[in-house]
């Protein structure tokens, strides 16, 4: 695959042709993520939107080799990270990627913390398990990082468990393991969605501060359109284990190209919206993964299917910085269209 | 007990209060066993010391007596006062029983939980392995092993922990398969943690409890074990006191003498009594909190 962008130094991450498979009870091979193609450069904010089931937070694991049996990535699946294949690391070389190089934050910070330590304890270690530093300095460090994602009272709250935080505070702790090790990339799946909803801003806003001040680039893996469009520079749509739209946030949320896109966004609530008003929602649900429909897997609901749709599957369309998987697409707008995969 | 150890127990209960999980545990229930096996270990320990010989001395005149002011307990088949034999015979008893535990737990929790946790085929044969050593009745393969090594203390620690290896590993194996998928591992995982990190940092102190459990059982089942091999004339060699060498050696004189059978039964009985209650009462306390993150 060739890259058109000029900058090829600025790129953090690239997964190219990730395939993601699970064996089913019945012999059978359950295809959860189908041949993706992903960028990430330095610095800039992705933005992973889908629903449930869909197969990000597989993504986001099999980024760092963490996707758990009987879960497997493709053999021709490639991750480059920061100039190094992660497919092809030792389980030690890995172990030293995890951490200084990538870190990552989990969904649910009660249960991503070990109830057994306590939080200053979890992030001094994190950094002592990475650099050999004495445990008055890491502790130092410890406390400037938990004043870095604005813990108040960092000496007090060292010696605090776990349970005697709130939700938000221990995403605050969970934050600060992660980038413990200045990591050039923070995956954060789902990072709010056990939060409520003021807590959930202040975290958003945390990571943006932490991307600008730290100079690392974020994954971000949501199911909220809301939160894409607040803090991410560009944005992956994907459906049933395929990347459907992708391209720069604004662009995509303002012209979404892909029927499955366009339905996302009509269906979230406008502040003032009538109340007896009907949301609108993608009629049907999403296909099997074990018995994709032929063609287009978003067809059998798409509104706009034509014949084609239901035949054959169109791969994702680029059309100068974006892309969709859609043949609607491909029905010229512009002389420059290419077709990729 | 004493009327004031129990007011403290309470009080220390009750203040205890704010801390949530402490004050659902029925103290007593915990600390009556707790209390008399601490008791036991102290005396256990402290007696030999001071008194070195009483185990030993013979007095035959005096062979078989009843309990007297003297000899509390009576004496045995040599006149030896019975009571410092058995405070002695219980420091055997303990030795062995903390002594293989320790080692198995050691053993079988390593092996037990590293095979929970990778994913390595050698994993699988010391699953298969440990399920041989679990199907040998237990006194046959203490037998087997003491008779291959030496009738002596390290021996019988061995032989005993060798019983108790399988059972730590099974439970280990599955604590751990409980925990790998959750997620505070795999943030361990993912944030560069070792496989000897996550093991012994991460997963296992929060396994600390069921295993604590599984620990008192282990220690009674060696006491027993223990008692059985002396018995066979498989554990400590005499003139080396031990319950389960008391009860032989009072079995032939029960008719003349029936104390000198008695007291080495019924310590044995308190005992492992004892330690079952701990181990029962620990269960069903942490069944109640079970460690729970809100």
């Amino acid at each position: 695959m060739m890259s058109q962008r000029s900058d090829f130094d600025s790129e953090l991450l690239r997964i190219e042709h990730l395939t993601v498979s699970f064996a089913t009870s019945g012999g059978r091979r359950l295809v959860a993520i189908d041949d993706i193609e992903l960028t990430l450069s330095r610095g800039s904010i992705l933005g992973l939107v889908g629903e449930s089931g869909c197969g990000k937070s597989v993504t986001a694991r099999s980024i760092l080799q963490l996707v758990k049996p009987p879960g497997r990535i493709g053999a021709a699946s490639r991750i480059w990270l920061d100039g190094r294949d992660l497919t092809r690391l030792s389980p030690d070389e890995l172990r030293r990627v995890r951490g200084p190089i990538a870190g990552m934050i989990f969904q649910e910070p009660s249960t991503a913390i070990n109830p057994m330590y306590t939080v200053g304890n979890q992030i001094s270690e994190t950094i002592r398990a990475h650099e050999r530093v004495s445990g008055r300095v890491a502790r130092t460090r410890a406390l400037e990082l938990m004043s870095l994602v604005r813990i108040p009272a960092p000496n007090r709250r060292y010696d605090d468990f776990p349970h005697q935080m709130s939700g938000g505070m221990r995403q605050r702790v969970m934050i600060a393991i992660a980038i413990a090790c200045h990591p050039k990339l923070l995956i954060a799946d789902e990072p709010t969605t056990a939060l409520d909803v003021t807590i959930q801003a202040q975290i958003l806003e945390l990571l943006t501060n932490l991307r600008s001040q730290l100079g690392m680039a974020i994954l971000i893996i949501t199911h909220d359109l809301g939160i894409v469009a607040g803090m991410a520079d560009r944005v992956a749509i994907m459906y049933a284990g395929r990347i459907v739209e992708q391209g720069r946030t604004e662009e995509v949320l303002q012209d979404p190209k892909h029927p499955y896109t366009q339905g996302l966004l009509k269906s979230v609530p406008v502040l003032g919206m009538d109340r007896g008003a009907r949301l609108p929602s993608i009629p049907g649900t999403v296909p099997n993964l074990i018995d994709l429909p032929p063609g287009c897997r978003f067809a059998p609901r798409c509104a706009s299917a034509f014949e084609k749709c239901r035949i054959e599957e169109p791969r994702l369309i680029q059309l100068s910085d974006r892309g969709a998987a859609c043949w609607l697409c491909e029905l010229p707008t512009r002389p420059g269209t290419a077709v990729l995969g | 007990m004493s009327k004031a150890a129990l007011a403290m127990l309470d009080a220390a209960a009750t203040n205890a209060k704010g801390r949530g999980s402490f004050e659902r545990l029925r103290a007593p229930a915990l600390a009556l066993p707790g209390l008399f096996l601490a008791l036991l270990v102290l005396i256990s320990v402290i007696t030999p010391l001071v008194l070195p010989d009483a185990p030993f001395q013979q007095h035959l005149s005096e062979a078989l007596a009843g309990p007297s002011s003297a000899h509390p307990l009576g004496t045995d088949e040599l006149g030896r006062d019975l009571l410092s034999r058995l405070i002695l015979g219980t420091r055997i008893s303990f030795e062995v029983g903390f002594g293989s535990t320790a080692v198995a737990l050691a053993i079988g929790g390593l092996l037990g939980l590293w095979s929970g946790y990778s994913e390595n085929p050698v994993g699988a044969v010391i699953m298969r392995l440990s399920d041989v050593l679990l199907a040998f009745p237990s006194i046959l393969l203490a037998m087997l092993v003491v008779t291959v090594m030496r009738t002596d203390l390290p021996g019988v620690i061995v032989a005993v922990a060798l019983v108790n290896i399988p059972v730590f590993v099974r439970l280990n194996r599955a604590l751990m398969l409980s925990q790998r998928r959750l997620e505070y591992v795999e943030a361990a995982k993912a944030l560069g943690g070792s496989t000897s990190y996550v093991i012994l940092r991460a997963v296992l102190p929060n396994v600390l409890a069921p295993l604590a459990v599984q620990s008192a059982l282990a220690i009674a089942n060696a006491v027993l074990l223990e008692a059985g091999l002396s018995f066979l004339g498989l554990g400590v060699q005499p003139p080396t006191p031990s319950l389960g060498l008391e009860l032989q050696e009072a079995a032939a004189y029960l008719r003349q003498d029936a104390w000198f059978g008695i007291f080495p039964g019924l310590l044995l009985i308190l005992i492992v009594l004892a330690l079952n209650k701990l181990a029962d009462e620990g269960a069903r306390w942490y069944g109640r909190t079970d460690l729970k993150v809100e």
